[in-house]
């Protein structure tokens, strides 16, 4: 085969005339745009619409790598970081309608290479011991941020990745193996496997 | 096959939602736990945990998204017409402020002529959308699609939305909200339309309905909320036939719909205007028992689940004071 589909303009391979690209232009359009035409016009070089992008999908992702890490200050700088490594890659994107995937895939393997960082201590140091009894607002808070260090724990990171993505943001398990580029079952197990470790981290086991 | 690992496979079901369970296993679990003391306990240690777990405060980053624009977002209104409300149309078509760039009419019944010219008067971009036969969803699917604008509103013909709350909605969807849904129940609102009884029987659905749905909304059955159209794509508006179905208010599924949608939701104080139109019959009894019928059959169905799984969801009243 000589001539692949995905070696024609991004606008021709989803069957869009050129004329649609003056619709990005109009202000008043740009709300109502669904995720995979801002993915094709950004796939030819349109800021505008990866910025609507970002604007969509940034809390989603910043609270997903925060849960994951445990510091919202690091969920940031990583966040930003998987913006710009989707901005950068976004041609590599051969179906802009898998588009939320494709950035869950980015947003996790960007927290897994946060922990292959040798100045990141390792869970055993990190490791706390903790009862959760709350009664009072000082307690809530400590119970809460007690809860957020143990869940930080969860090991491997695509375990804590199913829980989050399962019990946290509310993501079906079909939805999470298609983020995690994981099986169904193990999306079952990780999550099971996750929320028995974070009872055990709280137990202070 | 001991007893504890037998318990195991079953803890591991109780780590899924009931959904994600094939049916053999929603039977087998159910037999197991109404024999089975420590796994009741399980379950209810891992129902808690879940709680805590999406009870987490979430630390917004202070740098947050770039904003697109400075531009005012336009703003469409619908207004469903599915009586004759004339007289209540015609005061509300002249009360919307002019932050609101075009009207979209959805005529269930029949609209007066002077009604129809009136409209087009006050609003040269005003559509019209008539209602083809009962399929209410399908109608209100075509006036929101047909919304040019980045918000959508939706006000009541018989004139108990004030227009001029608008600006108070559009703010909070400026804050960086999804959805802003009217209450009258908060600090701020009220309803200057119910009678005691009314207010009452108000107060005791929605608070049936706020367990029901697990979520803290004050005001699920008032209809005056604001959304940014974007977020059309994440509510399935007709997945199945509760739209179709009478008894169940049109705006209350939709709030459902909205709040089912892991969007981040916002309450905003209303007050709720007498209505103009007194030939409208208020709802009776019989009314809400039918729809409180309707929508706890939409529950244990499963096609409406928990609110409450929604992260994104703040409660956040914080808009307050009177528009009087």
């Amino acid at each position: 085969m000589s001539s692949s589909k995905w070696n024609l303009d991004p606008y021709e391979r989803n069957g869009l005339s050129s004329e649609s690209k003056s619709i990005t232009q109009a202000p008043e359009k740009r709300w109502s745009l669904s995720d995979t035409q801002l993915v094709i016009w950004a796939q030819v070089g349109n800021e505008t619409a990866f910025e609507l992008l970002y604007e969509r999908y940034y809390e989603q992702i910043y609270i997903f790598q925060t849960r994951m890490v445990g510091d919202s200050g690091i969920g940031e700088e990583l966040a930003q970081e998987t913006f710009l490594k989707a901005w950068k890659a976004l041609n590599a994107l051969r179906d802009p309608t898998k588009f939320r995937s494709w950035l869950y895939r980015i947003a996790s393997n960007e927290v897994y290479n946060y922990y292959r960082h040798p100045d990141v201590p390792s869970v055993e140091l990190m490791l706390v011991e903790c009862e959760v009894s709350i009664s009072g607002p000082e307690e809530e808070v400590e119970a809460q941020e007690r809860l957020q260090e143990a869940l930080a724990l969860v090991w491997p990171e695509k375990c804590r990745a199913c829980l989050i993505l399962y019990h946290i943001n509310g993501y079906s398990i079909p939805l999470i193996a298609e983020f995690l580029g994981i099986e169904q079952s193990s999306v079952r197990q990780y999550i099971s496997s996750g929320l028995n470790q974070l009872k055990r981290s709280l137990r202070g086991r | 096959m001991n007893n504890d690992s037998y318990c195991d496979w079953f803890v591991d079901l109780l780590s899924l939602r009931r959904e994600d369970l094939t049916p053999s296993e929603r039977v087998t679990l159910d037999e197991h736990l109404r024999g089975c003391s420590t796994c009741s306990r399980i379950r209810t240690d891992h129902n808690n945990l879940i709680t805590q777990l999406r009870s987490l405060p979430l630390r917004i980053s202070t740098m947050g998204p770039v904003p697109l624009t400075a531009r005012y977002p336009r703003v469409s209104a619908i207004v469903p017409v599915y009586n004759n409300e004339s007289q209540g149309l015609k005061d509300l078509l002249e009360s919307i402020p002019p932050t609101v760039s075009e009207v979209i009419l959805i005529v269930g019944g029949r609209l007066t002529e002077d009604v129809g010219f009136a409209a087009e008067q006050l609003f040269p971009n005003v559509r019209i959308i008539k209602q083809a036969g009962k399929r209410k969803d399908e109608t209100l699917k075509e006036g929101f699609a047909r919304c040019t604008g980045d918000i959508i509103t939706m006000l009541a013909a018989d004139g108990t939305t004030n227009p001029n709350e608008i600006p108070r909605f559009i703010e909070a969807l400026q804050a960086g909200y999804a959805f802003a849904k009217g209450s009258r129940f908060i600090k701020g609102g009220r309803s200057n339309d119910c009678t005691v009884i009314g207010r009452l029987g108000s107060y005791w659905l929605n608070r049936i309905l706020r367990m029901l749905f697990r979520t803290q909304i004050s005001d699920l059955c008032y209809g005056y909320n604001a959304f940014w159209k974007r977020y059309l794509d994440y509510v399935e508006v007709s997945r199945d036939n509760l739209f179709e179905d009478s008894k169940v208010d049109l705006r209350t599924s939709l709030s459902l719909r909205l709040l089912n949608s892991a969007l981040k939701v916002t309450e905003v104080p209303s007050v709720e205007r007498p209505s103009t139109d007194r030939q409208n019959e208020r709802p009776s009894f019989s009314d809400a028992w039918q729809m409180l019928k309707a929508l706890v059959k939409a529950r244990a169905t499963g096609r409406l689940h928990d609110a409450n799984r929604n992260v994104y969801m703040e409660i956040r009243p914080s808009l307050t004071g009177s528009l009087q």
